[in-house]
């Protein structure tokens, strides 16, 4: 993995609220075209880290986030980075309107042409096989159509970076098991980087080039799958990873 | 009880023969009303919008500010209108007091802390990751500030309702700085009062059910709207 | 660039107030008057009939602000109205002294009654002299309305009250409404009580009340109305020729007749008797 080059990169990330440390991260490097997951405990600073990553926090006093290469905030301006990457969270978040427009929003934000805005659209929606829902208000679908919604909602973006805070979470377990394989249908073919947060290890160890271990805001260990299950760096792995296998 | 019948066969006599004076008032009841009840909208939901999303020292004051400004009451803001409107006050080269103009900023003032306060409270109750969400979809501030409105769409129309009801039944004000002026600044709420101190009951009464009918058809529109958008 | 277009969202919210306070202001530029005149003149229709008269003839557009003769004057005093029409001639005498006032012009007069319920538990009817009756009242605890808003009619009430060396305020059979003349008869006429009231606005209302005039005809009980033009050498903003204009339409021969007949047709009598011209001194003789 070490041939990928770097699409993202941060340094000094750190977040401290009184004596409480929410996130310390001193260097992390996301390759392009990676499945980087996040696992740890709820609290554990995965959904910090993201929302960092993906620049919807205040930047730390010290710490930079290059894209790139360019720092985001000077050389590359906020705006612009927002509209290369974006994020979807452990909730599907749909605007109260109808699952087409939903799908459109992202794209109207980013001030595509209405002309090409259909046909990105009814992609993404025959992607995620809910094209028939395109008319239904969004308030009215059950839970996995709404989350379905809500990516195809982020993928019709064409991120460079998706990052997925727990997208899957709280579903039964056949929900969450064609989401996944929607996902193994999806991203191969898009080469798009996905920064993947979950407490739900053996679900998505079968999408993962690395797994980053995290605990009271720090990254304890950052590995290929393999090695983290063969060789946990401490014993919070490894009790991480038994408990979430049996 | 007699006097109320007759008052009710009253109002039927005076609006269905079109008597003009009882039109007028009640059109010009609906424009100053209307026309104040959008300016609040104006002010009330770009400034609510704001106080919800920013962080600023001293929120929590603001915010209070804001929720005892809903049950400002009108003679106050009549009061501190006319004297700014007064020809030697503050605003006096404007030369609009004891005209519509004057009701409908009497009016306004009274709609907005209204409409500010509903518009917080219904940003303020969309769930907090969704501000996030929309800037994560790549969207600018302003964009994020208009889905957001667009969101809380339904407690809007509980603002809209809320804003127009209070203006259009308040009379302290509206006497204060119009002066119920016949053909003029004279509206339902202003010529009831006149009405019943001179004696006219039945009028009195008249004019008091063509407000009250006028409310409930502005009521029952908007919740007609506000039915048919929401998701069943 | 996200500052620059949260500020043109705010400015474009100021310049549509703006326009509108301007489309709003240019039609009020066109020339009108204040008239700051007491209730009863509102209330008993008068002006109805011969404002729009005025305003046809002259082309200004009279805003008609019916307060208490009090509140008339105190308008007057800061220049906020052009022209008054008031029933309370010590406070004119003074207001007029103080140089607030020119021109001070009797226009018409009609009396004063004190009305009260029909068994009349203080036995008034008929006593000629109203300090006495008012004394009865008095003696007897009946309950009197009082305006209490410092208008013609409350001043003219506190006048008899001085006369017949009583200070009624603290008592609790005397009430004060701090409201215009026909509300506060409807008050009277709920509560079964006794009021001072000037005779044009219990005409127009006595078919509601459940009143009678008890005594009348009492030369204190004389009301007599005034028209004051606000003086301008104080108040640069006052529209000192339309103040005129409207003073002047008051004392001419037109109007004067048009008060004469006021409310014969309605009520059989006229409510007020036309004086332009005369001398205070002469009326009710």
């Amino acid at each position: 993995m070490n041939n990928f080059t770097s699409i993202l990169e941060g340094r000094n990330l750190k977040i401290q609220i009184g004596n409480t440390v929410i996130l310390d991260v001193p260097e992390i490097r996301i390759q392009a075209g990676e499945f980087l997951s996040v696992i740890g405990h709820n609290g554990a600073g995965k959904t910090t880290l993201l929302k960092m990553l993906c620049c919807l926090m205040k930047k730390p006093k010290e710490g930079e986030i290059l894209f790139k290469d360019r720092t985001i905030g000077s050389e590359c301006s906020l705006m612009e980075y927002r509209r290369k990457v974006t994020m979807v969270f452990q909730e599907p978040l749909l605007f109260d309107t109808t699952v087409y427009n939903n799908v459109a929003s992202g794209l109207k934000f980013h001030g595509i042409e209405h002309s090409d805005i259909n046909a990105i659209v009814m992609e993404n929606l025959e992607r995620f096989g809910i094209s028939h829902l395109k008319g239904r208000s969004a308030w009215t679908l059950s839970s996995g159509e709404a989350r379905k919604t809500s990516l195809a909602r982020a993928l019709a973006l064409k991120p460079e970076i998706l990052f997925l805070d727990e997208p899957f979470a709280s579903l039964d377990p056949l929900a969450k098991d064609i989401l996944y394989s929607d996902l193994e249908r999806v991203l191969p073919k898009s080469g798009l980087t996905v920064v993947f947060a979950t407490h739900d290890y053996g679900d998505v160890l079968r999408l993962s080039h690395r797994v980053a271990v995290m605990e009271n805001g720090k990254i304890i260990q950052i590995e290929d799958p393999d090695t983290v299950l063969k060789h946990p760096a401490n014993s919070f792995v490894s009790s991480f990873y038994r408990l979430n296998r049996t | 009880m007699d006097l109320i019948i007759e008052g009710i066969v009253k109002a039927f006599l005076l609006f269905f023969s079109l008597d003009s004076e009882v039109i007028g008032i009640t059109l010009f009841s609906l424009k100053v009303s209307g026309i104040a009840t959008l300016i609040s909208l104006f002010i009330g939901i770009s400034l609510g919008t704001a106080v919800a999303l920013i962080r600023f020292p001293g929120k929590k004051i603001v915010v209070s500010l804001i929720n005892t400004g809903m049950g400002l009451p009108p003679v106050v803001v009549g009061l501190f209108v006319t004297i700014f409107l007064w020809r030697n006050g503050p605003f006096g080269f404007l030369e609009i007091l004891y005209t519509p103009s004057a009701m409908i900023i009497a009016q306004a003032i009274i709609a907005t802390p209204i409409v500010m306060g509903i518009t917080l409270a219904s940003v303020q109750q969309l769930p907090g990751k969704l501000r996030l969400q929309i800037i994560a979809l790549g969207a600018t501030r302003l964009q994020m500030v208009w889905t957001l409105i667009k969101e809380a769409k339904l407690p809007l129309l509980a603002a809209v309702m809320a804003g127009f009801g209070g203006v259009i039944s308040e009379v302290g004000a509206s006497i204060m700085v119009g002066g119920n002026i016949k053909g003029y600044t004279r509206v339902l709420t202003t010529a009831t009062v006149m009405e019943t101190s001179k004696g006219n009951f039945d009028i009195a009464i008249a004019l008091s059910i063509i407000l009250l009918v006028m409310a409930f058809l502005v009521n029952l529109i908007l919740t007609f709207v506000q039915q048919r958008k929401r998701p069943s | 660039m996200k500052r620059f277009k949260d500020i043109s969202i705010v400015l474009s919210i100021l310049l549509f107030v703006s326009c509108l306070y301007f489309v709003t202001s240019v039609s009020a530029q066109q020339k009108h008057i204040i008239l700051a005149t007491t209730t009863s003149t509102q209330d008993s229709g008068l002006l109805d009939v011969l404002i729009p008269i005025f305003e046809k003839k002259t082309g200004y557009f009279v805003k008609t602000i019916a307060v208490g003769s009090g509140q008339a004057m105190a308008i007057g005093q800061k220049g906020e109205a052009d022209v008054l029409l008031v029933h309370s001639p010590d406070a004119e005498i003074k207001f007029v002294s103080q140089g607030y006032g020119i021109n001070r012009r009797l226009i018409m007069h009609n009396d004063f009654i004190i009305v009260g319920p029909e068994k009349d538990p203080a036995g008034i009817k008929g006593i000629k002299s109203s300090v006495d009756s008012f004394k009865k009242i008095a003696k007897l605890n009946s309950l009197f309305i009082s305006r209490g808003d410092n208008s013609g009619t409350h001043v003219k009430e506190n006048v008899i009250w001085k006369e017949s060396g009583i200070d009624p305020t603290k008592e609790k059979w005397y009430q004060q409404t701090g409201l215009g003349m026909g509300q506060t008869l409807n008050i009277a006429s709920e509560k079964k009580a006794y009021t001072l009231a000037d005779r044009g606005t219990y005409l127009a209302l006595k078919k509601r009340l459940a009143l009678g005039i008890l005594v009348e005809g009492d030369s204190i009980l004389l009301n007599i109305y005034h028209v004051i033009e606000v003086n301008p050498a104080r108040w640069t903003k006052v529209n000192s020729a339309g103040g005129k204009a409207f003073a002047d339409f008051m004392v001419s021969k037109e109007t004067q007749e048009i008060i004469k007949t006021f409310g014969v047709d309605k009520f059989g009598s006229p409510l007020f008797f036309p004086d332009a011209g005369k001398k205070v001194e002469d009326l009710g003789k």
